[in-house]
């Protein structure tokens, strides 16, 4: 176990899979990357007229919030933590960097924002788990 | 002690499980419980009793065949671990076992023996993943 991905998108779920990442990585003194993904943004039509690059700027910079808030949360560490925000499909782009990366692991919560309490697991979760060749761990 | 269910069926998927399964239970501090699953086998009611017979002989030999093999990679690592053989449909099985207090999570092959090549996650992980309430960590 050398590293790891923790894909987060600032939910419970994701901050608790988080936390187990970190755990997981203390005896292996692993490496730890926390991805969060940001998805393109679809205007109905063409929408010439918007400011498409303003607007995916000020998506990343919430992306970068998500990475500030999680690593606040979850306090100091002598871990060696990375983070990274990308723009994209998310499920495809979790997948693309854990196996670009070749991570030994990568950790998702089951559900994400706002998620409807009746489903077990969440849309980017299934889509990982059905793309993703590397080992996945998805924490509820 | 918290202790991590390795669903193992004798696959190699599920003996990379047993591995997998070695990492996660250093970093969260649990101990093993290897779990094999013989499925309800669908028998005409015209079926001999000496047939039916057969059939559990076959079914309790390859559960401890395989509870054997996998119990050697973790004896091989140094570690002890408890091994169980549950009846039921294996997802579901596994999934209410999970819900014990002592279990953390679970470590499942995401292909079996009967898998297709082309599906890269199998229907006993799939369906695993939308009902267990514990964190799973699927293997290839
Ligand atoms: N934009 C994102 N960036 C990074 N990780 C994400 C993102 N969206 C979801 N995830 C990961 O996937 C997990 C499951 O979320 P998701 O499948 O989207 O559930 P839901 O369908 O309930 O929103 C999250 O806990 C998180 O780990
Ligand atoms: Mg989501």
């Amino acid at each position: 176990m050398k590293k790891i991905l923790v894909a987060t998108d600032g939910s419970d779920a994701s901050l608790k899979g988080a936390r187990v990442a970190f755990q997981v990585a203390r005896p292996f003194d692993a490496a730890v990357t926390v991805l969060s993904v940001v998805p393109p943004i679809v205007l109905p039509g063409d929408a010439p007229w918007a400011p498409m690059d303003e607007i995916h700027l000020s998506e990343l910079k919430r992306g970068e919030r998500v990475l500030s808030e999680t690593l606040a949360a979850l306090g100091e560490t002598a871990l060696n933590v990375s983070t990274r925000v990308m723009l994209g499909p998310v499920a495809e782009t979790i997948t693309e960097v854990a196996e670009s990366g070749a991570f030994d692991m990568v950790v998702l919560g089951s559900h994400g924002k706002g998620a409807v309490k009746r489903v077990l697991l969440g849309s980017v979760a299934d889509r990982v788990m059905h793309l993703c060749t590397r080992p996945v761990l998805v924490v509820p | 002690m918290k202790t991590i269910l390795v669903a193992v069926d004798g696959s190699e998927p599920s003996l990379k499980g047993v591995r997998a399964a070695l990492d996660l239970a250093k970093g969260v501090g649990a101990r093993l419980e290897l779990v094999y699953v013989i499925p309800p086998v669908l028998l005409p009611p015209s079926t001999y009793a000496e047939t039916i017979k057969k059939l559990e002989e076959a079914n309790a030999t390859m559960a401890t065949h395989a509870l054997d093999k996998a119990k050697a990679i973790v004896a091989g690592a140094g570690s002890d671990c408890d091994l169980i053989t549950l009846h039921g449909a294996p997802a579901e099985s596994l999934a209410d076992l999970a819900q014990a207090e002592r279990v953390w999570g679970v470590v499942i092959g995401a292909k079996g023996h009967n898998a297709v090549s082309r599906v890269l996650l199998g229907s006993t992980a799939d369906r695993l993943m939308h009902i267990c309430q514990k964190p799973v960590l699927i293997v290839r």
